[in-house]
């Protein structure tokens, strides 16, 4: 029994006192939350650490400052590491990088290559592989200079809200073990959301803070550089290919009255089964979509007669829509970014006559097919009068 | 020193599951993978192999082990001399392998401030306090390791789920029918430091249970395995894995639950330094006995420093 005990004080040590060795206080310690990636005239990067500053979240009146309780600190440097020494030096604290939540890099870095950047973070042990990553179109410094969450105090917390799979409407949901995992299989090709400062004058939403940032649209990487950047219509569509979004809601213009829109909400059911089937050495890929699709609107749109006829309508612009972004991948990106090899690769039995099938090239040709399974069309209370 | 001690089921259970299972917390486990798709059939060739093997140990045992060979040799015979150190040397060797890689896997994922000999010598400390204590205070923690590495990799691997895609099994044979086999049999080596684990079923309480007792025990720690590298493969692809230092801590940092249960991977550690810790001191218990009975001393003490000296030694001269 002396044994156990004298056993489980070693054990009770080995667990928690042994990290007093490398120990940091909290005062001590700048928390990084977000990182911004930019290249600078010197052609050298420029790094934007955005600090947690919690005694700044409050105003001395009281209420939230406008800060969003963050500090953002920029340097020049060769190398991440270079950059985070000068950091250290500068604040004269330690950084500790387990709260970071975003990585927001520039379009000009992005259309280089982040092999270098990814590979370093992943291996990074403070850094989690569920941190998103984003490209800004602006610069990735000014983006983080203009964050300001509308509704919530803490930064930190609104860079998890944004990027959370609910909140991620018109941009995909991408985390930095999936963006890896992404560019080292089959063709190499990935996504991320894609951020941008609102324009006031220009954009359809009128912040009421000076300046306002949203994720939206989606930029398509092929071997780690930045391919195109696509409109948040096309991620949205993503999305739903990919299963992510259960519920979206689309609209379209009427062609019987092009004032006017039809909108409804798709509800998938299950998530769309692809199918890559081989005919005469062509491949053809089809994806059945298991969904309700429900009428938004009070009244019937003008020109149409009864609800079966408008939601026909919309099933087939939905299919459409799908048929569309594919083909786009396929022919103007040449980039299989919804991964369908996957579906075709269960067919081989060694990697060998896989290779030899050679996917890639037979991708470039493909037909594709697109069934929308209505499995109900839903509709509420609504009347047959023309609106 | 005693060398009399008395194996209860529970300890044993949790001794032999922690010998099988261990090397899932090192990066050995990426001896099966071999960048390829087919991981998961590798690894169940090989537990296949391993666990035909072991079914037949406690009978071996009772029949014509190695070990009761070695224990029935005549003192001072130059087989049992050579037999002995040889095994002396394998455990010597196997030691410093995995106290460097515990030390390696501490130094990066804890304590990336400490010099790495402050880790390594924490470890030997450990080690040489616990076994110089007697066999009882190293087997003692055995009956409760197997259930928290059972309770840890299976909360972890049902977490990550959400985050598997079976394609990654696809094509079943990766590169291969034949790399498969080979990628199998290469792996056979991860159940190397278990075998020596015969020289204890001696003490064990009850020796009609034996069978039954290490059966079990086998089972458990191949089904552990299998599932750890079923979901490494369904979690990582097989391009990433080869570079990747611990799949399982990768798979691991995916864990999380809520915003208050982020950082699940700390347990990881624990999980490991027991594990660890268990396993450091069965070796270094195992060698002091072999040397013992060789050359028929009738203390241990003093041997366990020794040895602790020579791995020491070794992990500074490599």
């Amino acid at each position: 029994m002396k044994k156990f005990i004298l056993l489980l004080i070693f054990v009770f040590c080995a667990a928690f006192l042994s990290s007093c060795y490398d120990k940091s206080e909290v005062e001590e310690t700048a928390y990084m939350i977000a990182l911004g990636i930019d290249l600078d005239e010197n052609n050298e990067y420029l790094y934007t650490f955005q600090f947690a500053s919690p005694l700044s979240s409050y105003s001395e009146s009281g209420g939230d400052a406008p800060s969003g309780g963050v500090k953002n600190i920029s340097v020049s440097a060769k190398d991440f590491y270079s950059a985070k020494n000068s950091a250290i030096n500068y604040l004269s604290k330690s950084i500790n990088m387990s709260h970071l939540k975003l990585i927001v890099c520039s379009k000009e870095f992005a259309e280089k290559s982040v092999k270098e950047h990814i590979g370093l973070f992943m291996k990074e042990r403070e850094i989690r592989p569920s941190t998103f990553v984003a490209v800004s179109e602006d610069k990735a410094k000014s983006f983080l200079d203009a964050v300001q969450p509308e509704f919530e105090s803490s930064t930190s917390k609104y860079y998890e809200l944004s990027n959370s799979e609910k909140m991620l409407i018109f941009a995909p949901f991408v985390r930095l073990s999936d963006f890896l995992n992404a560019s080292e299989t089959f063709d190499k090709s990935a996504i991320l959301p894609v951020g941008e400062i609102i324009d006031k004058e220009n954009s359809k939403i009128k912040p009421a803070l000076k300046t306002a940032t949203q994720l939206s649209k989606m930029a398509v990487f092929k071997d780690y550089s930045l391919l195109k950047i696509l409109p948040e219509d096309d991620a949205r569509i993503y999305n739903l290919l990919s299963g992510k979004e259960k519920k979206l809601l689309f609209s379209f213009e009427n062609e019987k009255n092009q004032n006017k829109t039809i909108s409804y909400d798709v509800l998938l059911l299950k998530s769309p089964r692809f199918k890559v089937e081989e005919e005469n050495n062509n491949l053809k890929i089809s994806v059945e979509i298991l969904t309700e699709i429900k009428y938004v609107g009070e009244k019937l749109p003008e020109g149409y007669n009864n609800i079966e006829e408008v939601l026909s309508l919309c099933e087939k612009q939905l299919e459409k829509r799908i048929y569309n972004f594919l083909k786009m991948t396929q022919s103007d990106l040449n980039a299989d970014i919804l991964k369908l090899k996957r579906f075709y690769k269960f067919k081989f039995k060694d990697e060998d006559s896989l290779k030899k099938a050679d996917f890639e090239k037979k991708y470039k040709n493909a037909g594709f097919q697109v069934k929308i399974s209505p499995e109900n069309f839903y509709q509420s209370n609504i009347s047959n009068e023309i609106n | 020193m005693k060398d009399r001690f008395v194996l209860k089921k529970w300890e044993l259970t949790g001794l032999l599951i922690n010998l099988i299972v261990f090397k899932i917390f090192t990066g050995d486990i990426k001896c099966f993978m071999n960048s390829s798709n087919s991981a998961f059939l590798s690894t169940f060739f090989a537990c296949l192999v391993f666990y035909g093997v072991f079914w037949f140990l406690p009978v071996i045992y009772e029949k014509l082990t190695a070990a009761k060979l070695f224990l029935k040799l005549k003192k001072n015979s130059l087989v049992r001399f050579i037999f002995g150190m040889a095994l002396i040397v394998f455990l010597v060797f196997s030691f410093k392998k995995y106290l460097l890689e515990f030390a390696n896997f501490f130094n990066i994922a804890a304590f990336p401030s400490a010099p790495f000999t402050f880790i390594a010598a924490f470890f030997i400390v450990c080690a040489f306090i616990s076994s110089i204590k007697g066999m009882d205070a190293v087997i003692k923690p055995n009956s409760l390791i197997a259930f928290q590495i059972i309770l840890f990799v299976a909360v972890s691997l049902l977490a990550v789920l959400k985050f598997s895609d079976i394609t990654n099994l696809f094509p079943v044979f990766g590169k291969g029918i034949k790399e498969t086999v080979m990628t199998g049999i290469d792996g056979l080596w991860f159940f190397l430091d278990v075998l020596p684990v015969a020289f204890v079923f001696g003490f064990y309480e009850n020796k009609k249970e034996l069978k039954k007792t290490v059966r079990c025990a086998g089972l458990t720690g191949v089904l552990i395995l299998l599932a750890v590298v079923l979901f490494s493969n369904l979690i990582i692809p097989p391009d990433i894995i080869s570079k990747i230092q611990f799949p399982f801590y990768q798979i691991v940092q995916n864990v999380y639950f809520g915003r208050f249960f982020q950082r699940i991977d700390s347990f990881y550690i624990i999980v490991l330094t027991l594990s660890a810790l268990s396993y450091l001191s069965f070796n270094l218990f195992l060698m002091s006995y072999i040397f013992k009975k060789i050359f028929n001393l009738r203390n241990m003490r003093v041997l366990n420093l020794s040895f602790v000296l020579i791995v020491l030694l070794l992990c500074t001269a490599f």
